[in-house]
């Protein structure tokens, strides 16, 4: 009896020590590994084995060659057993088996790929995503594709985007009640932006929303409540543009997309307008560069607040969103921060839109501060784009002075922003939309800001509404960072260097220099040991953001959309190649 | 004496200057025969059509001709791409590393056909003078030696030094 | 230059008159054979050069504008194809303002103005020869590459960005600019030795209110040469910048500004008209006295109508960019300038014809000039006040009335004055005398086909025929009166003809003329025709404006003069009271091999930036043997 009574003792307990140590099955991508593409947007990990006492100790456990050579801008993905990585275009997908002494190949999956894509992005894609048993991943080329990881088997492979409209896929696909929502891509190319959900078994199309033209294809109905006045006009996405200029518009949905699922909403921001010349479309260029609130079902849109209404600098609203439930002058709110590329930090009340602060967070003079009441930011006209005229030093540069990889710990409730701090001369001059040509109309010419380093990490006090610490780096800083509850931040830099620094007073505790410039989004996992790992891509792929960044000639100082002149400092050799990082205490 | 001054000046009136030409009008036949390249199966070199001997080879050393490729090269949305040779989606063409080859064949093919990887094709768009016009220009891009009838810099923000003023060759160092 | 005796008297007071003017002539002569020709500095020898080059470049200029008017003559006529044809009218044009009309009126100086101040030679006469090397490269340079069908054709005034390196392909616009240094250079080597000439070796007694007009209005036109030169030359050299080093001087995406062009061009532009007409209405006050038989009226409102157009010919620039979009208020201040600037020519005309009435006039074919010129510049004036207006500019511009009322100043205040000039000077120069009868027909054709080609032009642009245009389409109904004008250029071609056949035929077999064939009273006709090398056995002394009038019998001399050297007498500014003997220097290759440098620098900056290096060893190797000390000979004697 005393037998059984321990043995069932023993199971129990067994079963709740699996039970806790399994990575938990929900609609959410599990909590535990945070860092990948959590639908809060936070890049948080639970996960406190690692903290500022041991970081320093951290080795490299494993590294994996991808055998790619672009630039590896996703995060791996956790799966039971097994990392799964995507490399960029053309993909192979491998999993890895996390039970082996050092991880190796498990299987691998290469879908067929169309070559004309290549031009038109320059990075990979966010990764894949795990819901229920199976694996869901975008590919550049515009396909949506859903694996049975156990039998290796396709479960769907659509053709969600057209790359000969110019429509690429760059983001990951966010799983919500049961269907796969993703947006596309392409705003340099004209293409017209739009948000679609298929469904997660059969990948059926649900429903899709464009982020230009009329209120039907937009979203926009009876439940659409904008917080500011002038959204409420009927088919603003028309009324706003030049006569049939919405039709190549862009506003691509290639940032964040995020889960509310108390709410039942989505939040997702719209990229910039075609083309960057901000006088071949005047007006507003409504659903441009904002943000919006839709319903997961339906996709219905309940809110939008423009962000750079009539964007003249192409900087659009894909840049990172976070979902956030903290203390809000007062009381406890529902916050969606929103670091834009323009170099304010937006704080919204997650419920109706509003625009609660927007400080800036680097040095910007393009614009003179935010009018709160109105909802907008105030524009310096001596930094006004005039087609077939030259603007000198407008600080944020395109692309924007963050990406898509800022995090938020609510241990520190600090918020932790990878900033680019670079200026540019910005020449519009009049272009012609042609299909397959990039339709920008602009020349850059970037230069670090003066006085300043080129990237920081910068942790953010989002109460307060300044910066309570920055690490400066010499680069601009295109990757993502990772915040731990252990109270770390992770991130990777251009030049090759992936960091951790206190996430309290953000001093450096250890680096790692790897082969090759880091321009991914790092992860936290709990290995099948029971241990934490940090796992993170890195692979550059010559001059970051371009699609042919290896083949990019620096002498042209508007190569590269202008970055050519402000990375002159790139060293030659922070180009090693794809390679996959996990790291932990040894 | 005076005869033979007029007889040089008659002599050096018909030789012309190849470089200085202004052709503004192509006659319809040899328009149409532009447009015949004979192509190596594997879409790289090939010769050029037979017309434009009969012409004098006027897209390798003609300022016009070039000037006017320079032209195109900003009409038709080249820059969005392939910067102002510098690359961005698209490669350099100034570093004179020429993935299908530096002859002006395959960079006419590249431009009328468009490529894999993502190069459109123009053959709807251009006739095939404006595309010669255009591989004049884009071969003297990157181009091994200077060339007298290299053009000026154009009336716009500045982004690397004019065509005349040195060729493009040599790669900036630590470029791999 | 003889060492000879060191002992006896070598001066023009000590010697008899055969021996003086054998020595003389020794002293002063250029060798004979070509390598004299190659090494003159004798002011009249390098005057007749300059005149005779100019004139060809008229009559080639004249072959183009034939050959426009030949292609404009029918609608859709394809004798010049469009390229051609922008090169011929961009060449008519720069040839007839940089080829012609300047260097022809300087070089009727060079000959005339130490003759008429009565010096031996023109102040630093090496540069003389310098300057007359370097028009003639320019000149070559032009029509060289136009042969090659490589000329400009960019216009006369080479607008950027047609003529910038974006849209200017080629070499050609490249060749323009450098001509303009050329002819630059030369004109302001010329306006400099006029200066110098004119204030500081005039003849004894000749004091600033006893300068003959002529001379007057070529000091006026050397000051504005002086000050308007440089500013197209900024303009040449920044497009040559623009286009072979890629400076951003007229860039405006780059902080450049276009419209800077035509501020530095037409900065010198407007005050190069007033270089071609006032020498013209120098002539006109030379040879008014002499044909209607009395001195002039109004000599000092007559002196200062010149210097007050010099100083207004700066205000007017503007009114050549009334269409550009410059502010009101500037607009309005260049009308009102443009239009004072007729009050000094309008007292002019009423001098002159004031002149004319007080005086027996005397109608021999100079004289027909200036009736002629009376007629056409006061029409060419009256259209010019009508122009200066903006609403009528804002309408006119860039068509073929501005076309008409430029020839009528041209022609009629220049040309025609200059013709007259040709033929009253022509018996100094060269020793005989013009046919009077050919003349007469030459004025009566030029007056007749310059009215009939040019004035149907102001009415084919008031229909709106612009300017430049290759061809024009039958239905636009310019076609009838294109015709015309192009029937009436071969009455106009017959006139010049005519005047070149007389010229020619002249020279070698007309009547000898004796030293003062026209009873003319300046200093030029008291010496033989053509004068010898020395210009004057003694230097003269001038007691009136008329010396040959009031001493007809014998004038006053000046001596002391060396005959074995080259000797010439400098005088102070005002009243030209003699203060030293300055020595004169003898020929020389040098100006030649400095031009010879100056070339190969120059032309060789068209292709590439280094040739300014590398090419400055010749020119410094030049300069140093033209200036290598040669002793200090007067401060032998």
């Amino acid at each position: 009896m005393a037998v059984m009574r321990i043995l069932a003792a023993l199971i129990t307990a067994a079963s709740v020590l699996w039970s806790v140590s399994q990575p938990a099955r929900s609609e959410v991508t599990p909590a535990e590994q945070g860092g990948a593409r959590p639908g809060d947007g936070n890049h948080f990990s639970p996960l406190d084995q690692l903290t500022p006492a041991n970081a320093s100790h951290l080795k490299l456990y494993a590294a994996f060659p991808t055998g790619s050579r672009g630039a590896h801008s996703g995060a791996p993905l956790v799966m039971g057993n097994m990392l799964v990585v995507l490399t960029p275009f053309p993909h192979v997908l491998y999993a890895l088996d996390l039970r082996k002494a050092k991880p190796e190949v498990a299987w691998r999956y290469e879908p067929a790929s169309r070559g004309m894509a290549a031009g038109l992005t320059c990075c990979g894609t966010g990764g894949p995503v795990s819901y229920g048993n199976h694996l869901y991943f975008n590919t550049v080329d515009g396909r949506t594709i859903a694996l049975d990881p156990a039998s290796g088997a396709v479960l769907w492979d659509v053709q969600a985007a057209d790359p000969a409209l110019g429509e690429t896929l760059t983001g990951a696909p966010v799983i919500a009640r049961g269907q796969v929502v993703l947006g596309n891509a392409g705003d340099d190319f004209g293409a017209r932006g739009w948000i679609t959900a298929r469904s997660a078994t059969t990948g059926a199309a649900l429903w899709k929303h464009y982020s230009t033209g009329p209120d039907a294809e937009v979203g926009i109905g009876p439940g659409f409540a904008p917080p500011y006045p002038t959204d409420r006009a009927v088919d603003r996405g028309i009324t706003t543009w030049p006569p049939s200029a919405w039709q190549h518009g862009g506003g691509g949905v290639s940032g964040p997309i995020l889960w509310d699922a108390s709410a039942g909403l989505l939040f997702h921001g719209t990229g910039h307008p075609a083309p960057w010349n901000p006088d071949q479309r005047n007006g507003d260029n409504r659903w441009t560069s904002g943000l919006f609130a839709r319903d997961v079902t339906t996709g219905e849109a309940r809110w939008f607040v423009p962000v750079n209404p009539h964007d003249l600098y192409a900087l659009g609203s894909t840049s990172a969103l976070l979902l956030v439930e903290r203390d809000w002058r007062g009381g406890p709110a529902p916050l969606l921060i929103h670091p834009d590329g323009n170099g304010h930090v937006y704080v919204l009340d997650r419920r109706t839109g509003k625009v609660l602060s927007a400080e800036p967070f680097i040095p910007v003079n393009a614009t003179k501060g935010f009018d709160l009441a109105a909802g907008a930011l105030v524009r310096d006209p001596a930094k006004a784009i005039r087609s077939g005229a030259t603007t000198r030093g407008i600080c944020p540069a395109r692309p924007g002075a963050t990406g898509a990889g800022a995090a938020y710990s609510p241990r520190t409730g600090l918020l932790y922003i990878p900033v680019r701090r670079a200026c540019m001369d910005m020449e519009a001059r009049d272009t012609t939309f042609m299909p397959g040509t990039a339709f920008t109309g602009g020349n850059l010419r970037l230069s670090p800001a003066p006085g300043l380093s080129a990237g920081a990490l910068v942790g953010w006090d989002i109460a307060a509404g300044h910066a309570v610490w920055e690490q400066a780096e010499p680069l601009p800083v295109e990757g993502g960072a990772l915040a731990t509850a252990g109270g770390l931040v992770f991130y990777g830099t251009t030049d090759g260097f992936f960091k951790a620094l206190d996430a309290g007073n953000g001093v450096e505790l250890w680096h790692f220099r790897g082969s090759s410039g880091i321009v991914g989004q790092p992860i936290s996992y709990l290995g099948p040991d029971g241990r934490q790992y940090v796992a993170v891509l890195a692979g550059l792929g010559g001059v970051p953001g371009s699609a042919s960044g290896r083949e990019i000639d620096m002498r042209d100082a508007t190569a590269a959309n202008g970055q050519a002149q402000a990375l002159r400092a790139l060293p030659p050799r922070a180009d090693g190649g794809g390679m996959l990082y996990i790291f932990a205490l040894p | 004496m005076t005869a033979l001054r007029c007889a040089a000046l008659v002599v050096l009136a018909l030789a012309g200057c190849k470089q200085e030409e202004r052709a503004m009008r192509l006659d319809p036949p040899i328009a149409e025969a532009m447009d015949a390249v004979a192509l190596m199966p594997d879409g790289i070199g090939g010769r050029p059509p037979e017309v434009h001997v009969a012409m004098g080879n006027p897209y390798r050393g003609n300022a016009y001709q070039i000037s006017q490729g320079k032209r195109l090269y900003e009409w038709f949305n080249c820059r969005g791409c392939h910067a102002d040779g510098g690359g961005g989606s698209g490669p350099a063409l100034m570093d004179g590393w020429w993935r299908y080859g530096p002859d002006l064949v395959s960079i006419y093919v590249s431009i009328r056909d468009g490529r894999p990887n993502g190069m459109p094709p123009f053959r709807d768009r251009l006739t095939p003078e404006q595309i010669w016009q255009l591989t004049g220009y884009i071969q003297m891009m990157g181009a091994y030696s200077a060339s007298a009838a290299a053009p000026g810099r154009n009336d716009r923000m500045f982004s690397r030094p004019s065509e005349n003023r040195a060729p493009a060759a040599a790669p900036a160092p630590g470029q791999p | 230059m003889t060492r000879g005796r060191p002992a006896e008297d070598l001066r023009d007071t000590a010697l008899a008159e055969v021996e003086l003017t054998h020595g003389l002539a020794r002293t002063w002569q250029t060798p004979s054979g070509f390598w004299g020709a190659l090494a003159t500095v004798d002011h009249k020898i390098i005057g007749r050069r300059y005149i005779a080059t100019a004139f060809v470049f008229l009559a080639l200029g004249g072959v183009l504008a034939l050959l426009m008017r030949w292609q404009l003559a029918r609608p859709e006529s394809r004798i010049l194809s469009p390229d051609l044809y922008n090169q011929v009218f961009t060449i008519h044009g720069t040839n007839m303002m940089f080829l012609f009309a300047v260097p022809v009126m300087e070089a009727m100086a060079v000959y005339l103005v130490p003759l008429m101040v009565g010096t031996r030679n023109i102040a630093v006469p090496r540069l003389n020869a310098f300057s007359y090397w370097m028009y003639l490269v320019g000149g070559v340079l032009l029509w060289v590459a136009f042969v090659l069908d490589m000329g400009p054709d960019v216009g006369w005034f080479a607008y950027v960005p047609l003529a910038g390196p974006q849209y200017g392909a080629g070499k050609r616009a490249d060749i323009w600019a450098q001509m303009i240094t050329f002819t630059e250079i030369s004109a302001l080597a010329v306006a400099v030795e006029i200066v110098v000439t004119v204030l500081k070796q005039r003849a004894p007694g000749m004091s600033l209110d006893r300068i003959p007009l002529f001379v007057w209005s070529m000091l006026v036109t050397s000051f504005i040469i002086i000050l308007a030169m440089p500013a197209v030359m900024v303009a040449s050299t920044s497009l040559i910048l623009d286009r072979l080093v890629g400076t951003h001087f007229f860039n405006p995406a780059e902080g450049g500004d276009v419209l800077l062009w035509q501020h530095l061009f037409w900065f010198f532009g407007h005050p190069e008209v007033y270089i071609i007409f006032l020498p013209a209405v120098g002539m006109i006050s030379s040879i008014l006295p002499t044909f209607t038989r009395r001195p002039i009226f109004g000599y000092l409102p007559l002196v200062l109508a010149l210097v007050g157009t010099g100083i207004l010919a700066f205000g007017l620039w503007v009114h050549h960019m009334f269409t550009t979009g410059l502010p009101r208020v500037g607009e309005s201040f260049f009308t009102a300038s443009s239009m004072a600037i007729a009050v000094p020519s309008g007292i002019q005309i009423f001098c002159w014809l004031a002149t004319i009435w007080y005086g027996r006039p005397v109608l021999k074919t100079p004289m027909l000039f200036i009736l002629a010129f009376l007629f056409t510049f006061v029409i060419g004036g009256l259209t010019g006040v009508m122009v200066a207006s903006v609403p009528l500019d804002t309408q006119v511009h860039d068509t073929y009335f501005v076309v008409a009322h430029f020839h009528y100043v041209l022609v009629g205040g220049a040309v025609f004055p200059l013709l007259g000039g040709v033929y009253y000077w022509f018996p100094k120069i060269t020793g005989r005398m013009m046919s009077e009868r050919i003349g007469r027909w030459v004025v009566g054709l030029l007056l007749a086909g310059f009215n009939l080609t040019f004035f149907p032009m102001h009415i084919l642009g008031l229909q709106g025929m612009t300017r430049r245009i290759y061809t024009y389409q039958a239905d636009m109904g310019w076609g009838g009166m294109n015709l015309f004008v192009s029937l009436s250029s071969l009455v106009l071609a017959t006139g010049f003809l005519l005047f070149f056949i007389d010229a020619f035929r002249s020279a070698r077999h007309g009547a000898p003329a004796g030293d003062n064939p026209w009873g003319a009273a300046t200093l030029e006709w008291a010496t033989s025709s053509p004068p010898p090398p020395y210009n004057f056995v003694r230097i003269p002394v001038v007691e009136s404006a008329s010396p040959l009038w009031d001493s007809p019998d014998a004038l006053p001399v000046a001596t002391g003069l060396r005959m074995d050297r080259r000797e010439l007498l400098v005088s102070t500014v005002a009243d030209a009271v003699p203060e030293a003997r300055e020595s004169s220097p003898g020929n020389s290759i040098w100006p030649l091999w400095a031009a010879a440098a100056t070339t190969i620098l120059l032309i060789a900056s068209i292709f590439t930036p280094w040739a300014v290096v590398w090419g400055a060893i010749p020119v410094t190797i030049a300069l140093i043997g033209w200036f290598w000390p040669k002793g200090t000979p007067e401060d032998e004697s």
